[in-house]
């Protein structure tokens, strides 16, 4: 589903460059669970940037479902963007001055997706999510933990087939924190491509692959160069 | 892009979340709005609007240029030969001034007629309110024409009460009884929209009809023929001023003409103009300022902008997100204007040039031109304020602020908010050194020498009946007795009879020649004549700095005697005394030049202007004025108490000596000076309550960008504490920013002034568009506000706690 090739991103300072991401090579197939770790600094965000298309200023091929990302103009790129990736941040990043169900259709709109239509995707999923009562409370007056429930469900309310979350449970107490991996772990049975960044040993396990970065470096032990260690 | 209806409702919101910054941002254009909305609605009245008569761009005035080059009046036989040689005009009438006493309906009570021949009110298009208008076989260039008249309609519900049974009834004027056959709709007239009354000139004894040298103050206007254009009409008039030069003399007045509207709009157009582009400059300051307001407030959304651009909006999607919130801004911030506006433009109406004519100042209203200006206007800035800081945003690399809640840093918004804080700046100082520069007019104005001293004097106009002006006698022995009377009014230190009073819009020009000059029109100088009685000089502080005043022994039988001025005499006799010389102004019953000695020497008085040099006058004891008497009179009272304190008594004395003679003009001789200040006073307030608008809000900008400086800075200004910076060091480091926007802004503000100010100079007395002082004091005074808006914030720089902020950033 998910293919990188070379990737690199860096950065010039002074005469040189600082690397961030250094000959990513990455497979992900629908339907995985990866987990990205690494200490601080390593890249994890930059890469998930760099999937969810956020990020373009890098080097090498990304694929996603064959179409060669790299290649494609900025107007097509958002335009997969939208059909494919929902994103789930740390800080959950609800739009303050939006109810819940307003922010749950923010996504719909941006995809142009007609108002009726949008009405029922967004009444299904507050169902679904099990927060119908709280449609109309604005996020400041959410705990952390339903907070983020939103934030997940508005990552899910495009139907994507890849979600993104930078440190999904960063910012909740340990049990709201299981209940959103818990929650992402349904939907990935539910067939969602999940790609977490996390520094959790505990939530890491419940993808089924983890991939270690390590100053820009997939920590692949034969292409880690011993300097860097 | 796309502008949805939800992200309005969302704006709307957003900004009911945030009241400070709503009420601050609305408020800020709202008032710039209302300023503009304000100006345009006068300016539209005044200007842009069609005087109110039919097919108005086709009228036109006939104004009267002597062979001496000075403009006068139109006299009849010159309107007749105009009236029928020409080839260009549809219609033609002439009308003066002319002020009556109405009796028999209560006191006697001044009034103000227009004297009309020809068809003023076919001519001008108008239509009666009730009955009928005058006709031109009512209105003959003769005697015997009948005594009808057509009333103002502000005259017909004052006197009365708008009762439609008015036509037909009597108004007993000047001892005649006229006959009303008409009222006039509201609001208009000619020349003047309060000219209370129009009757026929025919009806006026003793007009010089067949004198082609005397004119009284008549004007001449007309409608042009359909298609004839003012460069035409203008040729068409010079033959005919030359045909009839040809046949009346080289002495003969020569017509030239203008359009009523440039008549009627006349001097104003300069001040309105000028303030119209002053409050223009407050709206870009207002603009510049809502626009930092945005950036910062753009700012604090960058996470939600942030967030938007990961759930797949567009860069449009986020223009036209933070447009909607300009957009709202501004469309209520018109709301508020137009309604600040409709509340404000009586007072700003009370604040304009006495000089704008009430004909125009009738067309002033808020109406819906008014609102959709203030919306147009609103939605220019909305445009302005909004879209630089929208691309602004949208241009933002925005991945960075999903990070841990982080800000990104752009230099170049910073930038664009300090460019705005200068472009404040600069506007302001321009506003300020033109209010500054009219402030110094005004000071120059107050002290100039104006030959009088204005303090404690009550004037009055007292006409007298027709009875009492039959004879000389009768003249003078009224106008004695009561300055006599007058003279011993409890807190009247003395008192004075004068056919002109100073500065009053009144006055009396006679050919004069010395002795030894032969009296011939090309040698005649015209001077101000001037009837007073021998009080005059001590009563309006007029000193006598060579030979004498008129004492009660210049009467009539004894020396003829003359008082002239400083530049007369340095005139007419510059290296030698004037006093004891002979001059002539006067014919006696036998066309021979009378000759009056000169006996004396007053300081020249500033008769019609205060800011122009005195034209020489003449004064001639009230008991000498030969065939020149039965003119009304003005009486002048200086007093030990206020003025006004003997106005009742005044009242009194006139009353008992004879009712049927109106009091009127009553009023301090003060007022007559404030009054020919007026619009360089009425310019001054204005441009200084929007300098100081524009200083505001300069000052609002350099404290909003200032203390976003200090709250970005934070981590900065606490490495420098905890290296060691005191409060001093943390105050100088933030001021000198803030003192460097505004001299660079100061800079450009002085080079733009050097440019515009030399739009005011017609408006300035004593002072260059350029005067250094003011724009030395106006810099000094802005950096100072400037510091001073800084200093708040570097006040809050100081209490920044370093091991707080440096663990929160680490």
């Amino acid at each position: 589903m998910i293919r990188l090739r070379g990737v690199e991103k860096s950065y010039p300072v002074g005469t040189g460059r600082v690397y961030v991401l250094r000959q990513v090579d990455l497979d992900i197939q629908n339907g995985e669970f990866i987990t990205i770790m690494g200490p601080s600094g390593a890249g994890k965000s930059t890469l998930l940037s760099i999937l969810g298309m956020l990020d373009n200023e890098y080097t090498g091929d990304y694929f996603l479902l064959d179409q060669s990302v790299h290649d494609l103009k900025p107007k097509d790129r958002a335009a997969l963007n939208k059909q494919y990736i929902g994103f789930v941040f740390q800080q959950y990043h609800l739009i303050d001055d939006l109810t819940v169900a307003e922010n749950l259709d923010l996504p719909l709109s941006y995809r142009d997706v007609p108002r009726r239509e949008r009405e029922a995707i967004v009444a299904d999923t507050l169902d679904r999510f099990q927060i119908v009562g709280k449609k109309d409370l604005y996020p400041s007056q959410l705990s952390g933990g339903q907070q983020q429930l939103v934030a997940v469900a508005r990552a899910v309310v495009g139907n994507p087939k890849v979600i993104l979350a930078d440190e999904p449970t960063g910012s909740l107490h340990t049990t709201h924190g299981r209940m959103i991996m818990d929650l992402l772990k349904r939907l990935n049975q539910e067939g969602t491509t999940i790609i977490q960044v996390t520094h959790n040993e505990e939530w890491a396990a419940y993808g089924n692959r983890t991939i270690q970065l390590l100053d820009g470096w997939i920590a692949d032990p034969a292409r880690v160069p011993v300097s860097s260690t | 892009m796309r502008f949805s209806l939800k992200n309005f409702r969302y704006a709307v919101r957003a900004l009911r979340r945030r009241p400070t910054y709503a009420a601050v941002a609305i408020g800020t254009i709202g008032l710039a709005i209302a300023a503009n909305t304000t100006m345009f609605t006068v300016f539209n009245g005044v200007i842009l609007q069609p005087l109110p008569f039919r097919d108005a761009d086709r009228l036109v005035t006939i104004d009267v240029r002597a062979h001496t080059g000075f403009p006068i009046s139109l006299s009849l036989p010159n309107y007749r030969d105009w009236r029928d040689k020409n080839r260009v005009f549809e219609s033609f009438a002439a009308g003066a001034d002319w002020g009556m006493t109405l009796t028999g309906r209560g006191p006697a009570q001044a009034i103000y007629a227009l004297a009309a021949v020809g068809d003023p009110f076919g001519t001008l298009g108008l239509r009666p309110h009730l009955g009928r208008l005058l006709t031109p076989e009512e209105l003959p260039d003769h005697e015997g024409a009948p005594f009808v008249t057509v009333i103002s309609h502000g005259f017909w519900q004052q006197h009365f009460g708008g009762q439609t049974d008015v036509l037909g009834q009597s108004l007993v004027l000047d001892d005649q009884v006229y006959t009303i056959v008409g009222v006039l709709p509201p609001d208009v007239g000619f020349p003047q929209a309060s000219m209370d009354l129009y009757v026929p000139m025919g009806t006026l004894p003793n007009l010089p009809w067949d004198v082609r040298s005397s004119s009284f103050g008549t004007r001449g206007f007309g409608r042009l023929a359909s298609g004839v254009s003012l460069e035409t009409a203008r040729e068409d008039m010079a033959r005919v001023g030359q045909e009839v030069r040809a046949e009346a003399g080289d002495d003969t007045a020569l017509p030239e003409l203008r359009t009523l509207s440039e008549f009627i709009v006349g001097d104003v157009k300069t001040p309105l103009n000028l303030l119209m582009g002053a409050v223009v400059f407050v709206l870009l300051i207002a603009v510049a300022n809502v626009g930092n307001l945005m950036l910062a407030r753009g700012e604090d959304r960058y996470r939600e902008l942030a967030v938007r651009g990961a759930l797949g909006a567009a860069k449009t999607d986020v223009v036209s997100l933070l447009l909607a919130e300009a957009f709202v801004i501004a469309i209520m911030g018109g709301l508020l204007g137009a309604g600040v506006a409709y509340l404000s433009v009586e007072a700003v109406m009370g604040l304009l040039p006495a000089q704008v004519p009430a004909l125009l100042l009738a067309q002033v209203k808020v109406s819906w031109t008014s609102l959709v200006f203030a919306l147009g206007v609103a939605l220019g800035a909305g445009v302005l304020f909004g879209l630089v800081p929208a691309f602004r945003m949208a241009r933002t690399d925005l991945v960075g602020s999903l990070k841990s809640g982080a800000r990104t840093t752009d230099q170049g918004r910073e930038r664009l908010r300090s460019a705005l804080v200068v472009g404040e700046v600069a506007i302001a100082l321009v506003l300020l050194i033109a209010s500054g520069l009219m402030l110094r007019t005004l000071d120059k104005l107050r002290n100039v020498d104006k030959g009088f001293n204005p303090e404690s004097v009550l004037t009055a106009s007292v006409p007298i009946s027709k009875e009492r002006n039959a004879t000389r006698e009768g003249w003078l022995g009224f106008y004695s007795e009561l300055r006599g009377e007058a003279a011993v009014i409890p807190g009247v230190r003395s008192a004075a009879m004068t056919l002109l009073l100073p500065l009053e819009d009144r006055s009396w020009e006679m050919g004069l020649h010395p002795e030894g000059v032969p009296v011939t029109p090309e040698t005649t100088q015209s001077v101000l004549y001037n009837v007073v009685s021998p009080e005059y000089f001590e009563t309006l502080g007029v000193p006598i700095i060579r030979g004498r005043g008129f004492t009660s022994s210049d009467r009539q039988g004894s020396n003829l005697v003359a008082i002239i001025d400083e530049t007369m005499a340095e005139r007419f006799w510059p290296d030698a005394e004037p006093l004891g010389h002979q001059i002539t102004f006067e014919t006696d019953s036998a066309s021979t030049p009378v000759y009056r000695t000169v006996v004396g020497v007053a300081r020249n008085v500033r008769h019609y202007e205060l800011t122009e040099p005195s034209r020489i006058q003449v004064y001639v004891p009230f008991e000498q004025t030969g065939v020149r008497w039965g003119m009304g009179l003005r009486i002048a009272l200086r007093t030990s108490v206020p003025p006004s304190q003997a106005a009742g008594s005044l009242r009194e004395v006139v009353t008992r000596l004879d009712p049927s003679v109106p009091v009127s003009r009553l009023q301090p001789l003060d007022n007559l000076v404030e009054r020919a200040m007026g619009q360089s006073t009425s310019i001054t307030r204005l441009l200084t309550a929007f300098g100081a608008s524009a200083l505001a809000l300069a000052a609002l900008g350099i404290f909003g960008v200032m203390s976003y400086a200090v709250t970005r800075r934070q981590r900065e200004i606490g490495i420098r504490i905890a290296l060691g910076a005191g409060a001093a060091e943390v105050i100088r480091w933030v001021t000198t920013r803030a003192l460097r926007l505004t001299a660079l802004g100061v800079m450009l503000g002085l080079v733009a002034s050097v440019a515009l100010t030399r739009m005011l100079s017609g408006l300035l007395y004593e002072v260059t568009p350029i005067d250094p002082v003011v724009f030395a004091i106006v810099s000094a005074g802005l950096a100072s506000v400037a510091l001073l808006a800084a200093y708040l914030p570097a006040r809050r720089a100081t209490r920044v706690d370093p091991v707080v902020v440096l663990s929160e950033e680490g």
